[in-house]
């Protein structure tokens, strides 16, 4: 099994979410407030009398459409007397209007996890009518792009966008949107071009923080590094505008070794944190050894689904990490990190029914699939045993041992990680079918691969697996491999094979135990409670996002 | 300040220049009854007659500047002044026009008998009611109705339009019925409207009008620089405006904003401070939004016309507001004489429907 959530490059890509989701989010804020007042003069007192004295619906209706603007609940209450009043021969759509902003005042939206208020396709079929009456609607082409990926169109969701972009080029929340896409649909380099060509990004800080994390992700030297650094030296923005900024420089000082500058930078990056700020902080934690101890922060924002997951991953509480990545795939259905740390949860806590459920979508994609969702879902399909009860199950197995053999053989897969799991799987693909001695040399084969310095993390999960297999098969070799995976596993900072070894450890002591140790009942057995360290911080939730006070640092 | 002791108060029984009478005070804000004129912060209103005529009098309450500090009562002194003689100003040049789609000015002039400083008055033909007791009836005939209206209220834009002038306030509360001189709509209260060539106070404002009826852009503070892309696409985002009230009771202004909702409501009636350009495709695609909800709710035999009508004259983006086809002439103009012909025509075809719905009902009736 392998796990994105344990990859070492995180990039601190923007977030994607539909328009109504976006609306009020930090990175939609102007990085300057408008300048002149406006005057104006409503006269809605002067509507009330009027209405006091006419009682018409007209002069009603006039209060209220003032009134909603205003926030005026009280006037509009008494709008509504009138044009609420059996026989009033109100105006229907004005009716319902009023119904609704009594019930809910303008603006105050309903609950519920982005991307799964209305169903998919009744959703497409608004959006499709929405373009009719207005092609030149950039926001809707945009978030029918977004629809179009999470079904897994990917050409036509790129399209979408780029129709959006060409509409309104310069607009930011398009332009981080579509890189957005693009690097998840793997095509970071596009990304990349998109934001170092468009004129907005030289003076925008968001734009920037874009620019540098799809630099990253395509291998690429950033073009606007020294504008970031001068934005942040000069603090040029409010701290939430540089938010995202200052993470995706510290992940540049991370990875370059320079800890001390990263530290700043993340620090810099906590002042007004935006939620994928906070997840790119819980990715550093490990890396920079000085934990923030995040968790109000993550607590308090509640679209902080993949930092969130990420904490609960830490203390591998794996029950709620699962809950969490699951709530994060909602939120990011058209990506493929939260599936893969689905699909890996699920199977960390032995639920392969969920493991494979979540990957239904990969699989109904017509092309460019994530191999790594696709080895996770060979994994589950074989582990839960489906693969050989199910004959659709087995045939999608069949298909993926006569291609991935093929790719192995003409070295086809680049990412040394995916190479691992596919000879995993397949070693596991022959330990259960009755040919250990098979199963071993795939196992170890991928266990050579590890060797690699890009891969180096995953042998402890390798041999963990194996060791399970082994134990599971009753193998005379049990007992080494299980001595090679405690040895490895003790090295590693890992949690998810550090969970999962515990419950291989438990098997090999209790093999007759496979059936309830391999459960998700079982996973509070394994929980490991980590002491916590609680830090003199103070988060304070402000109109303006959540401030986190750092005590200063004592002499 | 308006209260008991202010002049412009105590009026009633005076007889004016040109044998005109106050008769009755209308209520002002505050007041029990008070008739609630919108916009007119330092005016208050009286009925007068004259042979057997009534007549509404607008009165300029300069008692209001010496409420103000001592060091500002010469500068509101001038600030009403000049809030008078400006509307004074364009009512003339509408009654030589004879723009008969404005509200006539019948007197103006200054009272100065007695023992406070001159009072400003300007003096209008008086309206039945005004455009919103329309709001709310159904049927054909209805529709044919509020289209004649709109024809009318259109016609008025086009009369100002042609003679520079943009009215910046329209509303429903500023189109008066005059059906017992069966002389339909006619636009009133020039007090905020602009002039070429003729500054007045209120053209700095970022909202002249009402904001529950302004366009999007006055809303998020983007002032174009051109006179039609700033005035006259503010003229017809208010005709447009009045389409979508008479026929929903809905203003696209508030229901765009209330689809965008919270997060994006600009200051100062909501949170956000970012400009026009930011909120631009946000703005688009709420106004699209709102109006596939409208579409539904619009009489069914000129849906289409009407949504097309209305789309076109409130669009939020100001550069692709009014006909398509007018804007792409030399000067871009709004086209607002292609909305008058529409209008108009269906105005006719609503007539016709209601004949044909009568004859039905006719028809029925004997069987």
């Amino acid at each position: 099994m392998k796990a994105i959530v344990d990859s070492f490059d995180r990039q601190i890509v923007p977030r994607w979410r539909d328009s109504a989701h976006t609306i009020g989010s930090p990175d939609l804020l102007p990085l300057r407030a408008r300048k002149g007042v406006t005057e104006w003069e409503s006269g809605i007192e002067g509507k009330a009398a009027a209405l006091a004295e006419q009682q018409s619906i007209g002069v009603a209706a006039d209060l209220a459409n003032t009134a909603i603007l205003l926030g005026r609940q009280d006037l509009l209450a008494l709008a509504a007397k009138t044009l609420l009043a059996s026989g009033a021969g109100s105006p229907e759509y004005l009716a319902d209007q009023i119904r609704k902003q009594i019930e809910r005042p303008m603006g105050e939206k309903e609950g519920g996890c982005p991307g799964q208020d209305t169903p998919r396709r009744e959703e497409m079929a608004n959006l499709r009518r929405q373009l009719i009456l207005e092609p030149r609607n950039p926001v809707a082409l945009m978030d029918l792009a977004r629809l179009q990926a999470t079904s897994g169109h990917r050409e036509k969701a790129e399209r979408l966008a780029l129709q959006a972009l060409a509409l309104a080029p310069n607009n930011r929340w398009l332009l981080r949107s579509t890189s957005k896409l693009l690097t998840a649909h793997g095509k970071p380099d596009e990304a990349h071009r998109l934001l170092t060509r468009s004129g907005a990004t030289i003076s925008d800080p968001w734009l920037i923080a874009a620019e540098l994390a799809t630099a990253q992700a395509s291998d690429r030297s950033p073009k606007f590094w020294r504008q970031a650094q001068s934005f942040l030296e000069a603090k040029a923005f409010a701290p939430t505008h540089l938010s995202e900024l200052a993470s995706a420089v510290g992940t540049f000082d991370v990875l370059d070794g320079k800890i001390k500058k990263a530290k700043e930078r993340f620090h810099q990056s906590l002042k007004a944190p935006t939620e994928n700020a906070l997840a790119q902080m819980k990715w550093a934690e490990g890396k920079i050894r000085n934990g923030f101890h995040l968790e109000d922060l993550i607590f308090n924002d509640h679209q902080a689904y993949e930092a969130a997951f990420r904490t609960a991953y830490t203390e591998r509480d794996m029950e709620k990490a699962l809950v969490l990545a699951q709530e994060w795939m909602a939120d990011e259905p058209f990506a493929p990190e939260p599936v893969a740390n689905v699909t890996y949860v699920a199977s960390l806590l032995d639920d392969y029914e969920m493991a494979v459920r979540s990957t239904e979508r990969e699989l109904r994609l017509a092309a460019s699939r994530e191999i790594c969702i696709l080895n996770n879902r060979v994994y589950a399909l074989i582990s839960g045993g489906k693969a050989f009860t199910d004959e659709q199950a087995g045939a999608e197995l069949s298909d993926w041992v006569s291609n991935i053999t093929r790719d192995l053989r003409e070295n086809r897969i680049q990412d040394v990680g995916d190479q691992v799991h596919a000879l995993a799987n397949l070693g596991l693909l022959f330990y259960r079918a009755g040919d250990l001695e098979l199963g071993r040399k795939l196992y170890d084969q991928a266990s050579d691969l590890t060797k690699t310095a890009k891969a180096r993390q995953t042998e402890g999960a390798v041999l963990t697996y194996h060791a399970r297999e082994a134990i599971l098969s009753k193998a005379p070799w049990a007992t080494e491999i299980m001595e090679r995976a405690k040895k490895s596993i003790s090295a590693s900072t890992l949690p998810g094979p550090t969970f999962y070894f515990a419950k291989v450890e438990a098997l090999s002591k209790a093999p007759h135990k496979a059936a309830e140790i391999l459960s998700r009942a079982s996973a509070a057995d394994f929980r490991i409670n980590l002491p916590k360290v609680l830090p003199n911080y103070r988060v304070e939730k402000t109109e303006n996002g959540l401030i986190l006070w750092i005590p200063k640092k004592s002499k | 300040m308006l209260n008991t002791i202010n002049p412009v108060l105590k009026l009633e029984g005076r007889q004016l220049e040109n044998d005109w009478k106050v008769v009755k005070r209308m209520p002002i804000p505050g007041e029990v009854g008070a008739e609630g004129k919108t916009g007119g912060n330092f005016s208050v209103g009286y009925i007068v007659e004259k042979a057997g005529k009534q007549a509404f009098m607008k009165v300029f309450d300069i008692a209001n500047a010496f409420a103000a500090p001592p060091e500002r009562i010469a500068f509101e002194l001038q600030r009403i002044s000049s809030a008078y003689l400006h509307e004074k100003d364009l009512l003339e040049l509408c009654s030589s026009a004879k723009l008969d789609r404005i509200v006539q000015v019948l007197g103006s002039g200054t009272i100065t008998d007695g023992p406070h400083p001159p009072l400003f008055y300007l003096i209008f033909e008086k309206a039945d009611c005004d455009i919103r007791t329309a709001l709310g009836a159904l049927g054909t005939i209805h529709d044919a109705w509020k289209f004649k209206h709109l024809h009318q209220v259109a016609v008025g834009l086009s009369q100002l339009h042609r003679h520079k002038v943009a009215h910046q306030d329209l509303k429903p509360s500023n189109v008066l019925l005059f059906e017992q001189a069966n002389e339909g709509a006619k636009i009133a209260d020039l007090g905020r409207a602009s002039r070429i060539g003729k500054e007045a106070e209120h053209d700095a404002f970022m909202i002249a009008g009402d904001p529950s009826y302004a366009p999007p852009e006055q809303m998020y503070g983007f002032r174009a620089p051109d006179w039609v892309d700033r005035r006259e696409a503010c003229d017809l985002y208010h005709l447009g405006a009045l389409m979508c009230f008479l026929f929903s009771g809905m203003s696209p202004t508030v229901g765009m904003l209330n689809i965008l909702g919270q997060g994006m409501l600009p200051v100062p009636f909501g949170p956000w401070q970012g400009g026009y350009q930011d909120a631009a495709p946000f703005l688009t695609a709420a106004f699209t939004k709102f109006m596939a909800e409208l579409k539904l709710h619009l009489p069914e035999w000129c849906r289409q016309e009407l949504f097309e009508l209305i789309q076109s004259a409130c669009h939020p983006d100001l550069y692709k507001r009014g006909d398509p086809v007018a804007r792409k002439m030399a000067g871009r103009p709004v086209g607002i004489d292609r909305y008058i012909s529409r209008l108009q025509l269906l105005a006719k075809k609503g007539e016709i429907q209601a004949r044909l719905a009568n004859k039905e009902n006719a028809k029925g009736n004997a069987a």
